[in-house]
């Protein structure tokens, strides 16, 4: 199966510096870049909910499956809530936690040389 | 076109402090009991607050870029944030009097900013005979176009609320009922007992909804008073084919009780209600819901509004795409322009 040629797109790496976010486009399709604790994720900047621009969402960790009454929180610095609704999207996977069928389109994204590189 | 019915604007305690007469926002504000839990993020859509500052919905100017042109809003129903837990307020005087100031604040710094928006005659609901002389001070301005509150101190059928449907039905105004934020026990002391998460508060709105509805068809106000309709606002709408089959039921059963009614309570929830719909039941398959309020005539019933700036915003060009296409003109506006008497262009 041939793939797909995806585009590169790159900026300064000093463009986001940790706990920031950038919006950048690619393809026509606006992409939010996140730079969370060092950890790097690029995510399509709608919410497959109700379209929100997730780029305003913030990030944190979330309450994962415990015994009842009791707390156990995860996955910090991984988590995306969108700037609407708060689903919880796994900035991973790209999965809403509360609806795995939901999921936002996730992009690559590294550390190349000075530089961060978005491939989409 | 869209008319969005349940938009909030929600001016800061310095925007309102010029309006009151004797006084202060701040003992408002202390006596206010939206609720007894919050929601665990900010109620508000992230990306709503004003660039130039202030809390979201503060400044009309940018809630008219930001909304109404960024989803080409027709017409903009505004009802103010403040009034979430208004009925709570036990000082009787100090919540009539921070009424007032909201519907000056609308009239004054609200329409003139874009001619699309309405406004809504705020009332304070634990003295009726002053909120009847507060919707008699506004309602021949043109575009004030309903009544508002919310957290009623009874059932809203309870003959306590009469002078406020009967100064409604002279000035042919409707009557928006709407949910209260926090706490589903600050709405409808009925209720059992307040529950402990927002989670379940949320999710249990529609609970007090049922026996708003329930009470208003039961105690005769539609008979009563035949010109009003009543507006009920972000308390869902899924339920309500249950509560009219349930109605009609006893109607059949029990009628004896309430001889008034000369229609079955289907009938008259069909001709004096509305339901706005955000926030719109979402099933795995979106079209159940019009399936389910298809059985009841749901394209008559529902007014579209997105609840802007709230963070549980509902995407108009979402909900509009979900809408069977023989409902989608009735529910994102015809029914909204038949009941606030907004003229909409022909469309061709
Ligand atoms: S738009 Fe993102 S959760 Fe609703």
């Amino acid at each position: 199966m041939a793939t797909k040629e995806r585009t590169r797109i790159a900026f300064p790496s000093s463009a986001l510096p940790n706990g920031s976010r950038k919006l950048i486009t690619a393809n026509r399709r606006e992409i939010a870049v996140f730079n969370s604790h060092g950890s790097l994720y690029a995510v399509y900047n709608r919410c497959p909910h109700h379209r929100a621009p997730l780029i305003a969402g913030s990030i944190g960790g979330a309450n994962l499956p415990s015994p009842v009454g009791t707390l156990r929180r995860g996955l910090e610095g991984c988590v995306l809530f969108c700037p609407w609704h708060h689903y919880e999207f796994n900035l991973e996977s790209g999965r809403c936690i509360g609806d795995p069928r939901l999921r936002v389109a996730t992009y690559e994204v590294r550390r190349e040389g000075g530089e961060i590189a978005v491939y989409a | 076109m869209i008319i969005d019915a349940d938009v909030h604007v929600a001016p800061g305690a310095a925007d309102l402090e010029p309006f009151m007469e004797t006084r202060k926002v701040a003992e408002y504000f202390a006596q206010q009991r939206p609720g007894g839990h919050l929601i665990a993020r900010a109620g508000y859509r992230a990306d709503a607050y004003p660039p130039s500052g202030g809390g979201a919905g503060s400044d009309p100017a940018y809630m008219a870029e930001h909304l109404l042109n960024g989803y080409g809003i027709y017409r903009a129903v505004l009802a103010p944030h403040a009034v979430l837990g208004i009925g709570d307020v036990l000082d009787l005087d100090l919540a009539a009097e921070f009424a007032s100031a909201l519907n000056q604040w609308q009239v004054n710094e609200c329409l003139p900013v874009d001619d699309r928006y309405v406004g809504s005659i705020v009332v304070a609901p634990g003295d009726p005979q002053r909120a009847a002389d507060e919707i008699r001070r506004w309602a021949s301005h043109d575009r004030m176009v309903q009544v508002y509150t919310t957290s009623a101190p009874c059932l809203l059928g309870d003959r306590f609320m009469h002078p406020i449907y009967k100064a409604c039905d002279e000035r042919g105004l409707p009557f928006l009922f709407h949910v209260t934020g926090t706490s589903l026990a600050a709405v409808n002391k009925s209720v059992i007992a307040a529950p402990s998460t927002y989670f379940e508060s949320h999710a249990s709105m529609c609970v007090t909804a049922m026996n708003h509805l329930i009470s208003l068809v039961s105690e005769g106000v539609f008979v009563k008073y035949p010109s009003i309709h009543v507006i009920f606002a972000e308390f869902g709408t899924a339920w309500l084919p249950w509560v009219m089959w349930r109605m009609d039921m006893e109607y059949r059963a029990n009628r004896e009780d309430v001889p008034w009614l000369t229609r079955t309570p289907s009938e008259y929830i069909k001709d004096f209600v509305r339901f706005t719909t955000q926030p719109l039941e979402e099933p795995a398959r979106p079209q159940d819901l019009f399936t389910l309020l298809s059985l009841i005539g749901g394209d008559r019933l529902l007014l579209y509004s997105s609840d802007y700036p709230h963070h549980d915003f509902d995407n108009p060009s979402i909900i509009s795409r979900r809408l069977p296409e023989d409902w989608r003109d009735r529910v994102m506006f015809q029914n909204a322009a038949d009941l606030f008497h907004i003229d909409v262009p022909a469309l061709v």
